[in-house]
């Protein structure tokens, strides 16, 4: 097994100590995917047609639920799922099964709710089967730990993390807050350290192939499009909660992420991982060639309103106001960055943009 | 790719140690969601074998179960105490994963064992369990020589100082700590054996 972050481990062994959570240890064998991992879900219905304490009405849905959160940090190969798949199970048969058993293959099961057995041949997985014990007591539930209630979806999690070559951090005398910690206990989804991991073997990594403007320019930008709104369409003030340098900064990084083939909740899941100072990303691949392409404006004002919440409930900033609304926001800064990142300078693209405000049409980029 | 089947007298040595009569456990809940966290008396009365071992070989072969091919490999310790039950001098356990030529199978939660590696064992007694060890890894400790005083310390299977044996089963704790404050082993394996006794006795 390949040895990752030997720091920490090594400064336990020579009588350090080192403060629980701080460390970002993730830990892995070293293979990974090369193409994407298609999971062959056979779980069937939740017991007896029972709605499970998350209102899942299958295990299929947590399962998907927990490679959904997965695949926002997988950027090289996605997780796919074959749902109530009729395969038969087995090692061996290059079928990344999810199933139910009373055994591992025939061996008893020893203290664990789940096990995972991948294949690797170099540095290539090849085979991934997720055996969830079906002796015990299961619901799917977020928060904390419930005695004699086995979480799925946490679970499922930790063993799909087993599944793209992540194992347990805590087992090479780390203390670090994760879902790939051998037991999850009260951590119910990916944390910092999990992210980092996942990050570290699929990331495509860099800052993408297409440039974005500095963020001076862009704010310049942000701050004309509020005068022009303010003094020369008239508009009143709505509240916000997102400052001007907030609002351009991170939904340029939104943006950014986009047009390096991010989706809509990988761009906004990094976008706010960066905000919480959790985490910081590589974009999800290459743009294609020719004119950058944008994503639906419908998708972007999501983010934007998205932002908003964030600001107001997790950040806990006080309303300010601003006369652009919450949809010209991401409609014209989208524009000024089509226009940059489309061989535009700033005065040129602020120009376009607000011929556009005008209603002389849409401008032509510069490339 | 360099196949060996198990030999004979490898699953003689397995058998032997798994002969001891099998005592069913009732599965508990599993208190921290994905594990069943054994505490030192759990781990004690789980385990009809406890010995102080060191690795001296260990060897991948394929199995066949039903359609699917696993590998297995054995891993031989040489015994150098017993705390609990009756072993040989050289104990042989399997453990499912391993690698054979190019192709490795990867088992979460399933301890991997290198030559040298020495530990105090508790042993189940399942004829084919995933884990030899009881708790899957939660009965491996790890003795690591302390380099300031040349001590032998246990540490966890996660190389964690164990300070007493009421950590054991209680999760991770907020603090690493020093190597020093470890449980020597000679104290741990004092412990290990009275606890036995103890147990036995109820």
């Amino acid at each position: 097994m390949m040895r990752r972050r030997l720091v920490v481990a090594l400064a336990v062994l020579v009588g350090f100590g080192v403060d629980a959570g701080r460390s970002h240890a993730y830990w892995y064998d070293g293979p990974s995917w090369q193409a994407n991992p298609v999971m062959s879900l056979q779980l069937g219905s939740s017991s007896n047609g029972v709605t499970l304490i998350d209102g899942s009405t299958t295990w299929g849905q947590p399962a998907e639920a927990a490679m959904a959160i997965w695949n926002q940090y997988l950027d090289r190969v996605q997780f796919r799922v074959i749902r109530d798949a009729t395969s038969a199970t087995g090692l061996g048969n290059g079928i990344n099964n999810v199933f139910w058993s009373n055994s591992i293959y025939g061996r008893s099961w020893e203290s664990y709710a789940g096990y995972t057995l991948w294949r690797s041949s170099g540095n290539a997985i090849i085979e991934a089967d997720v055996i969830m014990n079906n002796q015990l007591s299961w619901n799917s539930y977020r928060g904390t730990a419930r005695s004699g209630n086995v979480d799925f979806r946490r679970l499922v999690m930790h063993e799909l993390g087993h599944a793209i070559g992540l194992n347990h951090p805590n087992d090479h005398g780390q203390v670090v807050t994760a879902v790939m910690n051998s037991s999850p206990g009260n951590t119910d989804t990916v944390m910092a350290d999990d992210i980092s991991g996942a990050q570290f073997l699929y990331s495509i990594g860099g800052n993408g192939s297409v440039s974005f403007p500095p963020r001076n320019e862009s704010l310049d930008f942000r701050n004309q499009l509020e005068t022009k709104y303010r003094d020369g369409l008239r508009r009143g003030n709505s509240t916000t909660y997102v400052d001007r340098e907030g609002d351009i900064v991170w939904i340029s990084e939104y943006y950014r992420y986009r047009v390096n083939a991010c989706s809509h909740a990988q761009a906004q899941t990094r976008v706010f991982a960066q905000i919480d100072n959790t985490g910081t990303f590589g974009v999800c691949g290459t743009a294609s060639s020719g004119a950058v392409a944008f994503p639906p404006r419908n998708e972007a004002l999501d983010f934007r309103i998205a932002l908003e919440a964030k600001y107001r409930d997790d950040l806990r900033r006080g309303a300010g106001v601003s006369a652009v609304d919450n949809e010209g926001d991401v409609v014209w800064i989208q524009e000024y960055l089509r226009y940059r990142v489309n061989s535009c300078s700033h005065a040129v693209a602020v120009d376009k943009v607000f011929a556009q405000i005008d209603g002389r049409g849409v401008q032509a980029v510069c490339r | 790719m360099t196949a060996q089947p198990l030999g004979l007298a490898t699953a003689r040595l397995i058998g032997l140690y798994l002969s001891i009569i099998f005592v069913a456990f009732p599965l508990p809940a599993l208190a921290q969601g994905a594990a069943e966290a054994l505490s030192f008396n759990q781990l004690i009365e789980r385990a009809p074998l406890i010995v102080v071992a060191t690795a001296t070989s260990r060897r991948a072969g394929w199995e066949l179960y039903g359609s699917s091919r696993l590998i297995i490999t054995t891993i031989t310790f040489q015994v150098e105490q017993t705390l609990k039950g009756s072993a040989p001098r050289t104990l042989s356990v399997e453990v499912l994963g391993g690698t054979i030529g190019d192709e490795t199978l990867h088992v979460s939660h399933v301890p991997e064992f290198k030559v040298g590696d020495r530990d105090v064992l508790f042993l189940n007694n399942a004829a084919h369990s995933v884990s030899p060890i009881v708790g899957s890894d939660q009965g491996r400790f790890r003795i690591v020589t302390e380099s300031a005083t040349g001590t032998p310390r246990v540490l966890t299977a996660g190389f964690l100082p164990l300070v007493s044996t009421a950590d054991i089963g209680r999760g991770r704790p907020g603090i690493i700590p020093s190597m020093s404050a470890a449980l020597s082993l000679d104290n741990f394996v004092t412990m290990v054996r009275d606890r036995a006794r103890e147990l036995a006795v109820r």
